[in-house]
């Protein structure tokens, strides 16, 4: 969600979970975190926690999801630098990560 | 920018959102998804004293198959309704339009109660509960009453519900003709249509093009008495009052909304 169109009072009770909660206790990468890191999905890295977090919660709906739907699910996040032409590969090569 | 100061306090019940809204009347708004008036609030269009959050309510988040109609609590998201089964199967239309609001983190949070409620002409589904003939139900101090979607936007902003009222349920009778369309035109991916168009079969709504949501009536009466499409789709502007802004001026939205509801209705009665 939109940090910025959510109280903090709104979340009182609740458990938040940002990029920076997404690596394993023992430093490891989340498997989006690390797809981003491996088919370079950023250069500022201004957007990126953003596109990570908004990919987490789209591979948890849809966790072999196709391009065009990696695409739509991620129309909420703006990127200046990219293209998205890498983010987007960055999703789908966390998606082929997925075990399940 | 920042919201100026407000208290907040958190229903537990519909009872106790009723109970808080009466107590602090017009200084109060209820937010349910937040995604209309948190934005409203940091502009400072809006300045609530007391915001009553109903958005834990979550026995007022549903959709259920009553028989001759879908009854939608006012709390469900619309990525629940984007992705309902249900509504996939009787109301297409709906499921369709919620998944064109905003973006995904809108759709998580965002109501289609906190968005009928709003009153925006420029929003996608209070086009489309007037083109379903939806039926609105509400709870105040008084007790709960109906009201018609055709009685229910009444302007800018306004809707007919009263102070302390909350919006608590969306009635969809199971629309006759099974044919539909959700067109919107927007310039980029995640904004407002600039016009849109909602069909149901032979009834027409449109997406700002007046203060409130409008039925396109004219176009409605010529398909009555037979006229095809394109005639029909042709006097879509006619009765409507839009706005001229950034977007596009006056006649390029009487344009729009004759282009969109041609389509529309083409692609409605393909699916029909």
């Amino acid at each position: 969600m939109k940090s910025c169109t959510v109280l903090a009072a709104q979340a009182d009770g609740s458990e938040v979970v940002t990029a920076e909660g997404l690596a394993s206790d023992s430093g490891e990468m989340h498997r989006v975190q690390r797809a981003f890191h491996e088919q370079h999905g950023l250069q500022c890295g201004f957007c990126t926690p953003g596109m990570v977090m908004a990919a987490v919660s789209l591979l948890r709906e849809n966790p072999h999801p196709t391009e065009e739907q990696v695409r739509s699910g991620l129309e909420g996040n703006l990127c200046r630098c990219t293209g998205y032409h890498n983010i987007v590969k960055a999703v789908l090569a966390a998606a082929d990560a997925d075990p399940s | 920018m920042i919201p100026a100061a407000f208290t907040y306090k958190r229903a537990r019940s519909v009872d106790e959102a009723l109970e808080l809204a009466s107590q602090f009347g017009e200084d109060a708004k209820f937010l349910a998804g937040g995604h209309s008036l948190l934005p409203l609030m940091k502009l400072r269009l809006a300045v609530p004293e007391v915001i009553v959050d109903v958005g834990r309510l979550a026995d007022l988040s549903y959709i259920r198959d009553e028989g001759d109609h879908i009854a939608i609590g006012a709390l469900t998201r619309h990525h629940d309704l984007e992705y309902s089964g249900l509504l996939g199967r009787e109301l297409p239309l709906l499921a369709f339009a919620a998944g064109q609001v905003g973006d995904p983190q809108i759709r998580h949070r965002g109501t289609i109660g906190g968005s009928l409620a709003h009153g925006d002409p420029a929003s996608d589904l209070p086009a489309v509960v007037l083109a379903l003939d939806a039926t609105l139900v509400a709870r105040g101090p008084d007790g709960e009453r109906q009201i018609r979607s055709g009685e229910f936007f009444l302007g800018l902003f306004d809707t007919a519900l009263q102070a302390g009222e909350l919006l608590t349920e969306i009635r969809v009778p199971k629309p006759p003709v099974t044919g539909w369309s959700f067109q919107k035109f927007t310039k980029r991916a995640i904004d407002w249509a600039i016009v849109g168009v909602a069909v149901q079969g032979d009834a027409v709504a449109l997406v700002n093009m007046a203060h409130a949501p409008v039925r396109a009536s004219a176009v409605e009466q010529a398909l009555a008495e037979g006229a095809p499409v394109r005639d029909a789709a042709a006097r879509a502007a006619e009765g409507t009052r839009p706005v001229a802004d950034l977007n596009a001026t006056v006649a390029f939205r009487e344009h729009l909304a004759r282009v969109l509801t041609a389509r529309g209705l083409e692609e409605a009665r393909s699916r029909a």
